[in-house]
């Protein structure tokens, strides 16, 4: 029984009598002590009273009184002289009353008096209750109202001090609400949809911000709907700018050294340079490419009033997540928090008119996948509370009030004109001249009350508001060859302090409102890496999935052990988390374990061996096998070192390669093992084409018919490998029929078995994984019995535990069941099936009609699956959720 | 509330010799009424009756013993009380035999009957008294056993008062 039943419990029995026998306190005083009185003082105080009474009584009466009773009962016989002592002698008239009235005593001490745990309002019977007792005490009958009385004293005081210092009107008062929201906004910033948000939304405090994760309305569907046909609105403010301002060699020659041209285009590509298109990139610590990894970012330049004057001065704008903040902050040269301002009066009317006309144009195209990516627009807008449609209403698009074909084409072709993008939000001054020139809501609302003709159409004339605004198209979908242009959009960038303004008019206008939840679904379906939690190698996506892990495990935790996986029998590992490291630690070992041998056949050079070993063998330690239960692999371990150092003592055919070798050497001696994600365009154009099964393969060489479409082949594979020992592919996966993947879900290499069956029955759903045992139960077992054990110990001698009641909490910490407990066993060989990757992200796709997950292989891994597996079947993979046994079909793609 | 339903039996133990008293203790008391149920009703009554079954009060001094049931078989413990006629203990027999003074549903009221069942002894008591020392004793307990309530509500006061 825990401490506070126990205290309920007695709480309860205060007031009931208690057994009483004659052994347990005799010979204090003969039969008068009455151990059913809950207070000794009492009781004591009793005694004395009655004593006096029976001292003036001469001893003789008593015996002689006690003699006539022995009379009056009959045959009552003195025992032997050594139990006299023990029991009474004889029994007297009086004290047989005064057992009687002591447990009449005690009896009404118990039937009056309320020994409940209840309140007094909860004794009186339904019927007589009524609500007003609760607050005022003589609604009560008279009988209860002073335990009641008292009950309400220990409740004021239990009572939580109220912050009701100011009345409730006090508090609604404008003035003192923004200081209180101020006050609360202290630790976790809101954004100006705060409020809008925090009533529709199930908020979560994230990144330094009050964000909102997902509506709470059931609206799963509906978002993927609006997704794909209409519009879905999120606000993205909490995503950081940096303004880069100076002159445009000295920014770009700056930033040339965080990002490569190997991932794609940089900042200085022609059609962002310009102002025309946004930008988007990888960046990386200064020189560091492939490591040390950043984070993606999206970039903008302002447009040249003259082009080709490159002496001007320019500004650059830069889209960070705000987990990559602190790392930016720290590399830039000139950070600036920008701060989306405003302006006011648009002086070159005819550049006006002119973006107002492709504006129009705008209208006349289906999908805003259509126009070039990344274009930029600027605007002029009037202030759009003024023009809000009475009703919630949808906006459809109006094919029939384009008719300009010609014009609509020219668009499409060449994309917004360069003058075009200008916009006044650029300016600085003209942004906070529009915030503080906002006409407030309240006003507004004011001049609409006092229109003659009520609800008709508010004229302000030049008092009205001009709002600078950006509009920015986001691709969608760029990657891949199905569903191009999927989920394509908008960003409207605003000035300050016009959030509000914007989104209600937007919703109005019949635009659903996404969370977080909601953006980590569209890049799923856009097969878009999210960010922070698809960026294993940079830090903010570290820092993700540790939280991410801790998050699982405290859940995890939190369900007894029978209703919850035991992830030991299952063979998972790590089901909360990934662990990258290791996957590509293993499988470098396994490449170079099983791939040199075979190239081993011409030994040249003799210097490069010693070096070559010695990689391995630092290697080694690090990898010091773990006593697993599996003997096959405990003994693989010991051969597998010495193939090792065989290898190390080959050196592969060509002069070229030797040098790829050094570089490789020398890029993994200083980057240590550290593990990267592969981005490098040219590379994953190649895998992707790889990837697919021969059939394919025309197509992928005519996507890319610039260069010889080299044939899987050991040499490339190794070329590659040199340069990348520790790299991740983003890779997509679509199941071939069952089956909706999650996140940390496996993926695994099919065997040769798995291939056959498959091609037997095309319905195969797919091998299973046979059941593992728990070494680990025992061992929670015996720790049990052993705490229990010295427990029992405790209770017998309280002190002399100081050592001996320490170990085993310590060791509690570390087991935990149904959870893998120490440092992990080779990953790739735990289960029946090689492991070579996990996924990130993963449902059922809507978009497609199947499940999908994305996630990253161990490059090695990939190449080394992809040259063993025959072309008709090449890229077929295994997908195992963490809770499950069975494998999954899968097919694999590199998406470029 | 849904809950268990039971009923209380409210007993005197009378017995000639004193040292049954002295022997009496709940443990003692539930191994002697289950042993006799088992040897009345079988081993379906001692099972049945097995459920629940608690001795809630015990007073040496007086002989009374509150005994709970389960409502369903509570029949089966009262016919079986009779047939109690000697208690056993550490070797020793003391005949004994129980009276059944009052069967209810709640502790409480039981309670309420056992009070006013002594008052009632205490003035038999007092009337069949010939002894003039005795007779005074008896009639000190029987006010003060009367008087209780009131004294313990004026102690209260007291108390609250010097609070």
């Amino acid at each position: 029984m825990s401490n506070a039943k126990e205290r309920k419990h007695a709480k309860k029995m205060r007031n009931q009598p208690t057994n009483v026998t004659l052994s347990s306190g005799f010979g204090a005083d003969k039969g008068v002590k009455h151990h059913n009185e809950p207070h000794p003082g009492t009781s004591r105080q009793w005694q004395t009273r009655v004593n006096p009474h029976s001292l003036p009584d001469p001893d003789v009466n008593e015996q002689s009184s006690s003699k006539m009773m022995f009379r009056k009962k009959g045959g009552w016989k003195a025992g032997p002289e050594g139990t006299s002592q023990e029991i009474p002698k004889y029994i007297t008239a009086s004290t047989f009353a005064q057992a009687r009235a002591a447990e009449i005593s005690a009896m009404l001490k118990a039937v009056t008096q309320k020994s409940s745990n209840s309140l007094v309002f909860q004794t009186l019977p339904r019927h007589m209750r009524r609500r007003a007792m609760s607050h005022n005490v003589k609604r009560l009958p008279r009988r209860l109202q002073e335990i009641a009385q008292k009950e309400a004293e220990k409740t004021v005081h239990q009572k939580k001090e109220h912050s009701k210092n100011k009345c409730h009107k006090a508090r609604r008062c404008h003035m003192n609400r923004t200081l209180e929201f101020n006050r609360r906004q202290k630790k976790n910033i809101w954004l100006e949809t705060h409020i809008w948000h925090a009533k529709r939304f199930h908020m979560v405090k994230k990144w330094g911000y009050c964000l909102g994760e997902r509506p709470t309305v059931k609206s799963h569907r509906a978002c993927y709907r609006a997704m794909t046909n209409r519009c879905l609105l999120q606000d993205l403010s909490y995503y950081c700018c940096l303004e880069l301002k100076g002159k445009e060699e000295e920014i770009l020659k700056a930033l040339s050294e965080m990002c490569s041209i190997d991932t794609g285009l940089t900042f200085a590509a022609v059609h962002c340079l310009s102002g025309k298109r946004q930008g988007s990139l990888v960046l990386y610590r200064a020189n560091k490419y492939p490591r040390e990894m950043l984070g993606p970012v999206t970039f903008i330049w302002k447009s040249q009033r003259t082009p080709g004057d490159t002496s001007e001065s320019r500004q650059l704008w830069i889209w960070l997540h705000p987990t990559l903040k602190q790392v930016g902050e720290n590399t830039e040269e000139t950070p600036h928090r920008w701060w989306i301002e405003t302006c006011k009066n648009p002086d070159s009317v005819s550049l006006h008119y002119r973006q107002e006309a492709v504006f129009e144009l705008l209208g006349g195209i289906t999908s805003p996948a259509e126009i070039p990516a990344g274009t930029i627009l600027g605007l002029t807008v009037g202030d759009p509370r003024i023009n809000l449609p009475p009703k919630k209403s949808k906006a459809l698009p109006n094919p029939e009030k384009c008719q300009d074909n010609e014009k609509v084409r020219q668009l499409l072709l060449e994309g917004v004109p360069v003058e075009c993008t200008h916009s006044f939000i650029w300016n600085q001054d003209i942004c906070k001249s529009v915030t503080e020139n906002k006409i407030l809501d309240q006003d507004l609302n004011r001049m609409r009350s006092e229109l003659l003709v009520p609800g008709s159409q508010l004229i302000l004339g030049p008092h009205e508001s001009k709002i600078p605004i950006l509009l920015i198209q986001q691709p969608g979908k760029v990657t891949g060859e199905d569903r191009l242009g999927w989920g394509s959009g908008w960003d409207v960038l605003l000035p300050k302090g016009w959030g509000m303004a914007f989104w209600i008019p937007f919703i109005y206008r019949g635009a659903r409102v996404g969370g977080l939840k909601e953006s980590a679904v569209h890049s799923q379906y856009k097969r878009s890496p999210s960010v922070p939690g698809d960026f294993p190698d940079c830090p903010a996506g570290m820092l993700f999935a540790e939280e991410q892990a801790k998050n699982l495990l405290e859940k995890y935790k939190r369900r007894p052990p029978a209703k919850r996986p035991n992830y030991v029998k299952l063979g998972t590992l790590a089901p909360f988390f990934c662990p990258w490291e290791q996957l590509t630690q293993d499988w470098e070992l396994r490449g170079q374990a099983h791939e040199e041998p075979p190239v081993a056949s011409s030994p040249n050079g003799k210097e490069n061996d010693l070096r070559r070993s010695e990689m391995p063998c630092a290697l080694m330690p690090k990898k010091t096998p773990q006593p697993s239960d599996k003997v096959g692999t405990s003994i693989d371990y010991p051969r597998e070192a010495e193939e090792v150092m065989d290898a190390g003592c080959q050196e592969p055919v060509g002069p070229e390669s030797i040098t790829d070798q050094e570089a490789s050497e020398n890029h993994v001696a200083a980057t240590g093992s550290q593990l990267c994600v592969l981005r490098s365009r040219k590379l994953l154009k190649q895998l992707s084409a790889w990837c697919g099964p021969s059939s394919e393969d025309n197509r992928a060489a005519w996507r890319a018919p610039g260069r010889a479409q080299q044939g899987l082949t050991r040499e490339a594979c190794l070329s590659i490998l040199c340069h990348f020992p520790r790299a991740l592919v983003w890779v997509s996966l679509s199941l071939l029929s069952k089956g909706s993947p999650e996140p940390h879900t496996m993926i695994c290499v099919p065997t040769k078995e798995d291939f056959l069956q498959l091609r037997k029955d095309w319905h195969y759903c797919g091998p299973q994984e046979s059941k593992h045992s728990d070494p680990f139960k025992s061992k929670i077992l015996k720790q049990k019995e052993k705490k229990k054990r010295e427990k029992r110990q405790k209770l017998g001698h309280t002190s002399s535990d100081g050592l001996a009641g320490e170990e085993p909490v310590a060791g509690q910490e570390a087991l935990t069941l149904g959870l893998w407990s120490g440092p992990l066993p080779r990953v790739t060989l735990h289960c029946s099936r090689t492991l070579l990757g996990f996924v990130t992200q993963g449902d059922f796709s809507m978009a497609v009609g199947c499940g999908e997950a994305l996630g990253f292989v161990s490059l090695t891994g990939l190449l080394d699956v992809l040259s063993s597996q025959p072309a008709a079947q090449r890229g077929l993979v295994l997908l195992r959720p963490p809770a499950s046994l069975q494998y999954r079909f899968a097919r694999i793609a590199i998406e470029v | 509330m849904v809950r268990f339903k039971h009923r209380y039996l409210l007993c005197e133990l009378v017995s000639d010799d004193s040292r049954c008293r002295l022997s009496l203790d709940d443990r003692v008391l539930s191994s002697l009424v289950r042993d006799t149920i088992s040897r009345v009703h079988g081993t379906f009554g001692a099972a049945a009756c097995s459920i629940g079954f608690a001795v809630r009060y015990l007073n040496a001094y007086t002989g009374i013993v509150l005994l709970r049931c389960r409502k369903e078989f509570y029949q089966l413990v009262w016919s079986a009380l009779p047939f109690i006629t000697y208690l056993e203990n550490k070797g020793h027999r003391y005949p004994c035999f129980f009276n059944t003074l009052h069967v209810g549903g709640t502790i409480r009221t039981c309670q309420k009957f056992l009070i006013q069942y002594n008052r009632r002894q205490l003035l038999i008591l007092l009337q069949n008294c010939t002894d003039e020392g005795e007779r005074e004793a008896i009639q000190k307990s029987v006010t003060r056993s009367c008087l209780l309530e009131e004294e313990e509500e004026s102690s209260e006061e007291a108390a609250e008062a010097m609070e």
